[in-house]
């Protein structure tokens, strides 16, 4: 159907002509580019705001993503595993991050770390993105627990494992698939968040995409290409990896 | 106490009763099945045993030593599922080896037992395969080996063999009962499938509503079934209500006036007084045809259905509006009985049973 | 014996617990904070004051150029949904009908916005549709406009940014509920004698129905609450839409008060938006349900 192609190309052609650009000899965003030049990747790496900022990012995504695949197995384990009065409740209360919108939980938060007075600005940002992310985390495990068969776990007891053994050795390998993808997803948007790290951010800790904001502010030049294909390359190997441990199929739920 | 005693088990699922026995035994190296339909019980029974389920009352011994509260992982039992259930993510050595690393074994004892168990189900080179590289029937011999390494005082089946198709169900069959003699495991083995359990056990119990039925061999639950469910649960029998009106004794013939049609009188053995409302049954193999009556008291009726099986015939006849079916193993094809035809039906004495439920 | 069974029963609570604690110092106490900010008076020089009142809501609902924003905001997204609909459905109809081998390379393709993030593709566009950009170099070379056109900053800018970030999403979201419509009934149809079109109106599309509605729903919250698009490339327009609003009274004004009413009030829309619009599909999904099982 000729209308996917025009989609897909819509969908492509500005990702393409970031990277060509970022590729450009000279201040002039021209696509395609007038010759190739590997000048900007230079520039930007220069650039100790931009570094820095890429630093901050990967290690808020580190830890948030961590947190949140833990707290995702737990909660997974009690939704899918156990029903009582309010689970649907609560179910609803940790999908919530993801229903109200971006801006409102980073005031709220923002207004709350006023009040307590806490400034750490490090904390701030992880446990903002922590909350962000929790809610993919919690999807994609319980996606895969919920596929898991019961008689397994049974059939470890029977045989000897006690429950700690019998999770350790036959639940958590098998649920392994939803908590990478889960995993990798929650570093993704951790990663890419603009809204909450803005409010929740101080001047030492901005994040790389708030970075690029106030960058293209002032200029706007191919360095901020050079930055975003850079990104895009590593978002690219991060899926690839992805899809060879688990199935590209696995992490986006669809057949 | 024998080697496997249960007393007033009883487990409640919100407001169906699931399981309600009152006492079961079973002595040491015997092959019992707990038989019935789809929710007769036996299914919960069985997982109680294993300790997957929490019985609201009730006792359960193995070996003199009461599990009934013991956690599932300290009852050294056995358990065989109906999918088998073995572990996607490990090989089938270490499947079977699975049930070994929780005891203190050395490696190179594991690596014995579990060569010796791979040699009891035939599959010796297949260690290192993965369950989903093997075929149904393969899979569950890997079940059955992992669940009898560790030597368990008793093996669990829930109804292992119904994911099989049918020929392979029936070779299975025969293993199944060449490795239990082998090992001279006590074993518990819960199926609907009568078949299955008659040519495999020692003892059959039928089980209905959660509640036992019958205990005994299968000769015993075959010929004398003691009520109607098990009676009607167990091969094809005929089954037939009527009331007493004439006795005579001296030739042990009965008259029994059907609830529905004419009276017809029927050779039995035991005793019944005149006005009792009995059940009797008969198989249909131990109905006599005859184009003409054979013997004193052949009743008359008519062929209304005929199947033809190749080593037998099997007929429904109607005698008013009582339909018995009659299993003909005297197959000449060219004279065979056609829909419509009027027939002579001899029941054998000895094929008739009173039913006292 | 017996304590032990009832912590058995309730070890849930163990899983729970310490999520829950960090969700509610986390957000849920933040949100009742928000909550009561909504109802307290700024005092300008100072900050807050803490009273019960409800002027912010009523000036809120009293002045027009709030009220404005609410409705180009909702308008906008409801725009942005139809476009970004008709972007999406056919590519999911053709990921959902493409067979195996094509499946994993169309999969990487609809993937590729999430390599990207929100700035980066803001920032494709603005060399796109600047006024030093493509777009604009192309329409000057053919002579169709004398001077560059500000598309950036712009309602069309907006718009077709929004567009652009939200096709993918919308794109897998569609793609379940497409796959739940059999091929076999499609065949049926086709057996029966319905032509292309009839096929497409009268099972295609209906069956389609409660997908496109879920779909839809999520990415209206999503549109609604645009903060970042609006305010970069929104231009005059953007500081009309309601987060943005809110980010100035925060930024510009320090007026807490006032941002958190806002902010409560966006809460509100959309959760009744979401909650009206599910129960839709709820409805709706009925019917679809009963067909599934019959495939079962």
């Amino acid at each position: 159907m000729a209308s996917n192609v025009i989609v897909y190309a819509f969908l492509f052609i500005p990702l393409l002509i970031v990277v060509g650009i970022s590729f450009s000899p000279t201040y002039q965003m021209l696509f395609p580019p007038q010759g190739l030049s590997l000048r900007w990747f230079k520039y930007i790496l220069d650039q100790k705001e931009f570094v820095d900022s890429f630093y901050v990012s990967a290690v808020v995504a580190f830890f948030a993503s961590l947190v949140a695949l833990v707290i995702g197995v737990l909660v997974s384990l009690a939704i899918v595993r156990y029903h009582f009065r309010w689970k649907t409740t609560i179910e609803n209360i940790f999908m919530m991050p993801i229903i109200l919108p971006t801006v409102v939980t980073g005031v709220a938060m923002l207004q709350f770390f006023s009040i307590i007075g806490y400034s750490d600005f490090w904390m701030r940002l992880i446990l903002g993105h922590i909350i962000v992310t929790i809610p993919y985390t919690i999807r994609s495990i319980s996606a895969s627990l919920y596929g898991f068969n019961r008689r397994l776990e049974e059939a470890s007891l029977i045989m000897g494992a006690n429950y700690v053994q019998t999770f350790k050795n036959i639940l958590l390998p098998l649920i392994k698939p939803g908590m990478i993808a889960g995993a990798l997803l929650a570093f993704i948007i951790s990663f890419d968040n603009v809204t909450v790290s803005l409010f929740l951010m101080g001047a030492k800790t901005v994040t790389l995409p708030v970075r690029i904001m106030l960058y293209l502010e002032w200029h706007i030049d191919p360095s901020v290409a050079a930055i975003s294909t850079i990104l895009i390359t590593l978002t690219m190997i991060t899926i690839i990896i992805a899809e060879r441990i688990v199935g590209l199929s696995n992490i986006m739920r669809i057949e | 106490m024998a080697f496997v005693e249960i007393k007033g088990l009883k487990k409640t699922f919100k407001n169906l009763v699931a399981t309600d026995i009152d006492h079961l035994e079973i002595e040491e190296g015997e092959f019992v099945s707990l038989l019935g339909p789809s929710g007769c019980g036996k299914t919960t029974t069985l997982r109680c045993i294993a300790g997957s389920i929490e019985p609201d009352g009730g006792s359960i011994f193995v070996r003199g030593r009461e599990i009934t509260h013991v956690p599932i992982y300290k009852r050294k039992l056995g358990l065989v599922f109906q999918d088998y259930a073995l572990f996607p993510h490990m090989t089938v050595f270490d499947n079977v080896a699975y049930g070994l690393r929780y005891r203190d074994i050395s490696k190179a004892e594991v690596k014995k037992k579990v060569s010796e168990a791979f040699e009891l189900v035939g599959l010796v080179g297949f260690e290192d395969r993965y369950p989903h590289q093997l075929s149904g029937g393969q899979q569950q011999r890997i079940a059955f080996a992992r669940s009898v390494v560790y030597e368990p005082d008793v093996l669990l089946l829930d109804e292992p063999l119904s994911n099989l198709d049918f020929k392979l169900r029936k070779a299975m069959r025969f293993e199944l009962k060449r490795m239990q003699r082998q090992l001279n495991i006590t074993t518990i083995f819960v199926t609907h499938d009568q078949q299955e359990a008659l040519s495999l056990s020692d003892r059959v119990v039928v089980m209905n509503e959660g509640k036992i039925e019958q205990i005994g061999t299968p000769n015993e639950i075959y010929e004398n079934p003691i009520s109607v469910f098990v009676a009607d649960f167990i091969g094809s029998t005929n089954i037939i209500r009527g009331v007493v009106t004439h006795c005579d004794v001296a030739k042990g013939i009965y008259e029994v006036r059907l609830s529905s049609s004419p009276t017809i009188s029927i050779p039995f053995k035991e005793r019944v007084k005149v006005g009792e409302e009995i059940n009797f049954i008969i198989k249909p193999e131990k109905i006599d045809l005859g184009r003409t009556p054979r013997g004193e008291h052949a009743v008359e009726g008519k062929i209304s259905g005929a199947s033809y099986l190749g080593s037998a015939f099997n007929y429904q006849i109607r005698i008013g509006e009582l339909k018995l079916e009659a299993l003909d193993s005297q197959v000449d094809y060219r004279n065979r009985y056609e829909i419509g035809d009027s027939i002579f039906l001899t029941f054998d004495p000895e094929g008739v049973k009173v039913l006292r439920r | 014996m017996d304590l032990r069974n009832y912590l058995k029963k309730r070890i849930y609570l163990f899983f729970l617990v310490p999520p829950l604690m960090v969700l509610t110092v986390f957000l849920l106490i933040p949100l009742a904070i928000l909550l009561q900010y909504s109802f307290s008076t700024h005092i300008p020089g100072q900050g807050l004051k803490m009273v019960f009142t409800l002027s912010n809501y009523l000036r809120f609902v009293t002045d027009k150029y709030y009220l404005n924003g609410l409705l180009i905001t909702l308008g906008t997204g409801l725009l942005v949904v139809i476009i970004t609909l008709l972007f999406a459905y056919p590519v999911a109809y053709l990921y959902s009908k493409a067979r195996f081998r094509y499946r994993g390379l169309l999969l990487i393709m609809l993937l590729s916005p999430f390599y990207t993030n929100v700035i980066v593709k803001i920032y494709g566009w603005m060399v796109i549709l600047g006024r030093q950009g493509i777009v604009n170099k192309m329409l000057i070379n053919y002579n169709l406009l004398e001077r560059p056109f500000e598309f950036l900053y712009s309602y069309i800018g907006v718009i077709i940014i929004m567009v652009y970030v939200h096709v993918p999403m919308m794109t897998l979201l569609l793609i379940g509920p497409i796959q739940n419509i059999k091929d076999s009934w499609i065949e049926s149809a086709r057996i029966c004698g319905a032509r292309n079109l009839d096929v497409i109106k009268n099972i295609i599309l209906p069956l389609s129905v409660p997908g496109i509605l879920s779909g839809a729903i999520i990415v209206y919250t999503a549109v609604i609450a645009a903060f970042i698009i609006p305010l970069l490339v929104g231009g005059d327009w953007g500081k009309r839409f309601i987060s943005v609003m809110m980010y100035t009274h925060i930024n510009v004004t320090q007026n807490w008060a006032f941002a958190s009413t806002i902010a409560v009030i966006l809460i509100i829309t959309s959760l009744s938006i979401i909650i009206t619009f599910s129960r839709l599909v709820k409805s709706m999904k009925v019917g679809v349900l009963v067909s599934e099982k019959f495939n079962r």
